[in-house]
């Protein structure tokens, strides 16, 4: 395959890791995408996709932990990955500066990924040749 | 191509109050349009009843979507499509809508689809 070949994606994901198997295709294909030589511009997760920032998800031992997979891939491939903060702040998604703020006991958020406006996604609906939505 | 020149559309297919879809789809909406993007919205399949006008949100606790969206003009929002199949699986008109729309055929809508750079889908 050529250079010519080669597109910028974004991905938003807009299901919870528990809601739907969306992610799971999701991931498959970003890991695809990266195999082939292509680029991830950003992923954004919206609506209940913000959980798979989540530390604290613990499925059983002998179950897939998509949450920890999506984690682990965004900070292997250095993925600029953003939950959307509204979504988050609401389902409980809060990193140290939004706990301190909020006065919450607790943040949850992986290092890897930010905590940002919808505005990030705007950008990169237009940074970027294809943007694909997974979600039911 | 500049970026901005980008024509998006954000299509709404949730029922108003079944999730938060619907009011982050609004959200998503008015942000792009306040980043002055060539943005519109299509509203299609349970998606058309966000349009209603006669919404009673407080009596489940919810902030009302219809009036949400009543401020698309003032965000600068004017292009709203809705497919009328879905209206008329529905039993839902025109003046059922709390905005002023365009309302599609399939065919229309697959012309309006094609004419995008970008689809968001909620």
């Amino acid at each position: 395959m050529g250079n010519l070949l080669t597109m910028k994606f974004s991905l938003i994901i807009l299901d919870g890791p528990s809601s739907s198997q969306s992610s799971q295709t999701a991931l498959a294909f970003a890991k695809a995408a990266l195999a082939t030589g292509h680029e991830l511009f950003r992923v954004f997760f919206a609506n209940d996709g913000v959980l798979h920032g989540s530390t604290l998800s613990t499925p059983p031992q002998d179950e897939i932990n998509i949450t920890e997979d999506w984690q682990r891939f965004v900070t292997q491939h250095e993925v600029d990955t953003v939950v959307c903060v509204a979504a988050s702040l609401r389902r409980g998604l809060l990193n140290e500066q939004e706990a301190e703020r909020y006065q919450k006991p607790a943040a949850n958020l992986a290092d890897a990924i930010e905590l940002a406006g919808l505005g990030q996604l705007i950008e990169a609906t237009l940074s970027s040749d294809r943007v694909l939505t997974f979600g039911s | 191509m500049s970026a901005t020149s980008k024509k998006i559309l954000v299509v709404n297919r949730k029922s108003p109050y079944g999730g938060l879809r619907s009011r982050e789809a609004i959200d998503t909406l008015l942000v792009a349009s306040a980043y002055g993007l060539q943005v519109s919205a299509l509203y299609l399949d349970d998606g058309v009843f966000q349009l209603i006008q006669s919404q009673q949100a407080d009596q489940i606790n919810s902030k009302n979507i219809a009036r949400m969206i009543s401020a698309f003009e003032m965000y600068d929002l004017k292009e709203v499509y809705v497919d009328a199949s879905s209206m008329g699986k529905r039993g839902i008109q025109q003046q059922d809508f709390v905005i002023p729309v365009e309302i599609l055929t399939t065919e229309q809508i697959k012309t309006l689809l094609h004419q995008q750079d970008q689809i968001l889908s909620f």
